[in-house]
C-alpha cells in the first residue's frame, strides 16, 4: 500500500492547504441557534395567534348558523396559523440538528420541546395582547387577511343568518333604537327594545357589540340578545 | 518531518493541537488512522484499492481544513469516520456506484456470524459465505452501513450515532432493522434449500 499519509502531506503542504479558522465553525453553530430562536420565536407568534382567534370565536352559537358543533369546528380553525405553526417546528427542528450536537436527539423529542415552548411563547403573547395588535394590524394591512382566518369578525357578519356586530355610533332613547356601524362600514338601525344585554354591560357608544337577532331590512335589525366582545373590557374599550 | 516515535506518546487531541501549528504532526495523526480508515472505505464502498486510496487522500485534506470543527466532545475516530463515510457515500454518488456490491472477507463475514446473531450452528458453514455476501449485498445502504459499523468496525451505538449523525436510538433501530432483515432473508434460503 502507498503511503497515503505521506502523500495528503505533500498535498497540503505543496498547494498550502490551511485549516479554516476556527470562527468559522463557531459562526456556523450560532447562525443555526440563532434560527432556532427566531423559528421558535415565529412558533409562539403562532400559536399565540391560534389561541386569540379561537378564544375569540363564539362556540355557543353554532345553531343559528345552521351547522352542528363539529362542522362549526371544522369552519372556524384558523388553519393558516396551524400550517405557519407547524411549519415553524419543522424549521426549528432543521436548526436544530445542524447545531454541533443536535444531531443526538430524536426528532419527536425536539419537536416536543419546541411546541412547548411556542405554546409557552404564544400564552405571553396572547396574555400581554400583542396577538390581538398583530391581528388588527394583519386586517388592516392585508385586506386579503379576514379571507384566510375565519375570526369572530366573519363569524358575526352573517346578518341574514341573524349574526352582527359593530360599534354603537349613536344611542336615541326612542323606541330603544340604536345605531350601529358594521365591521364592513355599514349602518344598521338596530331595534333593541326587547333584547337581553349579557353580561354586565350598558351601551354607550364606541362600544363594540354582537347581536343575535332578525335581518328586518337592508338597514335594520331586530336584537334578541347583546353582548360584547371576549375580553373587551366596556370604558376602556380594549381587551385585557 | 515529525518521527512516528515522537507522537507515540500523544493522544489524538493533543496531535490535533499540535497540526494546526506544524501540519507535520498531522502526518502521525493520518498515520495513525490509515489503515483502520482504509479498511472502512474499501468495505463500504466495495471499490478496489486505487479508488479507494483517492477518497483517503481527499478525506485526509478535507479533515485537514476542518480541523479547528473538532473538539473534545467526540473521539477523534468519530469525527474522522464521519468525514471518511461522508466522503465515500459522496464520491459513489458521483460515480453513480451506490449499490455496488461490497467486498467483505471470510474474516469480516465470520465477525457478523460470531456476533449476537448466533448463525454460527444454525446456518452458516464456511461454505455458506457467498449466500450471506449475497444477503448483505441486497440490504440497502443505511443497513450495510450500521452492520459494517457495527460488527465489523466494533463501534459502539454513541460513536456510530456520531459517525452517521443520527440519534443513538435511531442508530439501535437500524441495527435491528438490518439483523432481521438478514436473518429473514437467511431464512428464507434455508427453506428454499429444504424444499429442494
Amino acid at each position: 500500500m502507498n503511503d497515503i499519509s505521506k502523500k495528503a502531506l505533500e498535498k497540503i503542504k505543496k498547494e498550502h492547504v490551511q485549516p479554516k479558522p476556527r470562527w468559522y465553525f463557531l459562526t456556523r453553530n450560532y447562525f443555526f441557534w440563532l434560527m432556532f430562536f427566531i423559528t421558535t420565536l415565529l412558533g409562539g407568534i403562532a400559536f399565540g395567534m391560534i389561541l386569540f382567534i379561537t378564544t375569540n370565536l363564539d362556540w355557543d352559537i353554532y345553531n343559528y348558523l345552521g351547522l352542528s358543533l363539529s362542522k362549526t369546528v371544522i369552519i372556524s380553525l384558523p388553519y393558516l396559523w396551524i400550517v405557519l405553526l407547524m411549519f415553524f417546528l419543522f424549521v426549528t427542528y432543521y436548526n436544530f440538528i445542524h447545531t454541533r450536537m443536535g444531531y443526538r436527539y430524536r426528532f419527536i423529542i425536539i419537536f416536543i420541546i419546541s411546541l412547548l415552548i411556542s405554546i409557552l411563547l404564544g400564552f405571553g403573547f396572547y396574555h400581554y395582547g400583542w396577538t390581538e395588535t398583530l391581528e388588527k394590524q394583519l386586517r388592516n394591512r392585508f385586506p386579503g387577511y379576514h379571507m384566510m382566518v375565519y375570526t369572530s369578525e366573519n363569524q358575526w357578519m352573517q346578518p341574514e343568518k341573524g349574526l352582527l356586530a359593530g360599534k354603537i355610533i349613536k344611542i336615541t332613547t326612542i323606541n330603544n333604537i340604536i345605531q350601529l356601524e358594521d365591521y364592513f362600514g355599514k349602518e344598521w338601525m338596530i331595534d333593541t327594545d326587547q333584547a337581553i344585554l349579557r353580561g354586565n354591560l350598558s351601551l354607550t357608544e364606541n362600544l363594540e357589540i354582537k347581536i343575535i337577532g332578525q335581518k328586518l331590512s337592508e338597514n335594520s335589525f331586530k336584537a334578541i340578545e347583546i353582548r360584547i366582545p371576549r375580553g373587551y373590557q366596556q370604558g376602556r374599550g380594549r381587551r385585557q | 518531518m515529525v518521527k512516528i516515535s515522537e507522537c507515540e506518546q500523544k493522544t489524538d487531541a493533543q496531535l490535533v493541537k499540535l497540526s494546526l501549528h506544524n501540519p507535520d504532526y498531522y502526518y502521525c495523526l493520518m498515520k495513525r488512522h490509515e489503515k483502520p480508515l482504509m479498511n472502512y472505505i474499501r468495505k463500504l464502498s466495495g471499490t478496489n484499492q486505487s479508488d479507494a486510496e483517492d477518497i483517503l487522500q481527499e478525506v485526509y485534506i478535507l479533515a485537514y481544513q476542518n480541523l479547528n470543527d473538532y473538539n473534545n466532545d467526540f473521539k477523534f475516530t468519530s469525527w474522522v469516520y464521519r468525514i471518511a463515510h461522508n466522503q465515500t457515500v459522496n464520491m459513489l454518488r458521483k460515480k453513480t456506484r451506490i449499490n455496488q456490491d461490497i467486498s467483505w472477507d471470510e474474516h469480516d463475514l465470520d465477525q457478523i456470524v460470531q456476533s449476537e446473531f448466533n448463525l454460527e450452528q444454525d446456518l452458516l458453514e464456511k461454505n455458506d459465505y457467498n449466500n450471506l455476501l449475497q444477503i448483505i449485498n441486497s440490504l440497502p445502504l443505511k443497513y450495510k452501513e450500521v452492520l459494517l459499523l457495527k460488527f465489523i468496525e466494533g463501534k459502539d451505538y454513541r460513536e456510530i450515532s456520531d459517525i452517521l449523525k443520527k440519534p443513538i436510538g435511531t442508530v439501535g433501530t437500524l441495527i435491528n432493522r438490518a439483523k432481521n432483515k438478514l436473518l429473514q432473508e437467511i431464512n428464507n434460503i434455508q427453506g428454499r434449500s429444504k424444499n429442494e
